[in-house]
């Protein structure tokens, strides 16, 4: 191993984390390397050193005023945080499964939809007796494209064929 | 008593009291090291408290992959980051006259104008060297969990822990015995 190389790892084979094999690697340099012994020396005083600044206390009420931020922030509406939901809690794999689940049902209904019959409402009430099974009087005639027409058209494509 | 993990769990439901056991626990660690890192008490306050309430905010996506303390200076490098580079450009790599390291009366003279010393040769590190070192030295961050903190590679670690040693063993030389 080259002098520049366990130079650079020096830190880091001061803590011993370098992985065991390297770490033996620069051990054995450093002890047969007169410079890169001065080198590890000289990082030793350093971390010994910078070790000795002190650990400075937190300003008073630190925690209060963390707290206190929170909640303002909170009251204006600021922080984006959402509650933990059930949602939140599946997995993304489950997540990704929900999703497709939704998809297909909502596809498959529209394609249903469109695929059903137009018809008129006044059919409906005659031929099916819908009206009275799912208590739709109230709907009376509905006009052509709304939403009412395609619920009904939908349920009597359903009844209508038996699905 | 609750691990960190457990803890965020509960902070995720919207639990302040829990939230608050989490800022008793780290609250040190984290002004300690945004004032290491930036050298001034107003602007360390105020990044220290966002780091917490940006915690807060982000507790119900909270997933226990990496631990909570990784995770913890995760937001706080980078919050460091981003304000030193909104609020000043790269510091110059020189630094003023060395001080003079003939021990003065008493010791505690001496300890304050060393620790006075460290604190301007850390200064005088670019941004990422800066962040490494005081991880690395003050915080006594892992090789890992420095590079999972800083989102880069070890390797990239090893370069900014051998850079930031070299240019400090420069600036404190008198204090190394040299």
């Amino acid at each position: 191993m080259k002098c520049a190389e366990v130079n650079a790892r020096l830190d880091i084979y001061l803590a011993g984390e370098l992985p065991p094999s390297l770490q033996q690697e620069v051990g054995t340099h450093v002890e047969g390397c007169a410079a890169c012994r001065h080198a590890l020396d000289r990082t030793r005083r350093l971390a010994a050193l910078l070790a000795e600044a002190p650990f400075l206390a937190v300003p008073d009420h630190f925690a209060e005023h963390v707290l206190a931020r929170v909640r303002a922030r909170n009251a204006q509406g600021a922080l984006t945080r959402s509650p933990r939901t059930w949602w939140s809690d599946l997995s993304k794999p489950m997540r990704a499964a929900a999703a497709a689940a939704v998809l297909v049902g909502a596809t498959g209904g529209m394609v249903f939809g469109w695929s059903a019959a137009p018809v008129s409402s006044a059919q409906v009430k005659q031929e099916n007796g819908l009206f009275a099974g799912y208590g739709l009087d109230t709907l009376g005639d509905a006009p052509n494209g709304s939403l009412a027409e395609g619920c009904l058209a939908l349920l009597a494509g359903r009844n209508g064929e038996g699905r | 008593m609750l691990s960190d993990e457990e803890l965020m769990l509960v902070v995720g439901r919207g639990d302040l009291d829990a939230f608050e056991q989490i800022v008793l626990r780290y609250q040190g660690e984290v002004w300690n090291t945004a004032y290491r890192f930036l050298d001034d008490r107003t602007e360390a306050n105020d990044i220290a408290q966002e780091v917490f309430v940006r915690v807060f905010e982000a507790s119900s996506r909270y997933e226990p992959t990496a631990s909570f303390r990784t995770y913890l200076y995760c937001i706080l490098n980078r919050l460091c980051l981003d304000h030193v580079r909104k609020a000043r450009p790269t510091p110059i790599a020189e630094l003023p006259q060395a001080a003079d390291p003939t021990p003065p009366p008493d010791e505690a003279s001496l300890r304050k104008e060393r620790d006075a010393a460290v604190r301007r040769a850390v200064n005088t590190l670019p941004p990422e060297q800066r962040m490494a070192v005081v991880l690395r030295y003050f915080e006594r961050l892992t090789w890992t969990e420095i590079a999972e903190t800083m989102d880069v590679s070890p390797k990239a670690v090893e370069r900014l822990l051998s850079r930031g040693r070299k240019a400090l063993g420069k600036h404190l030389a008198a204090f190394l015995g040299e």
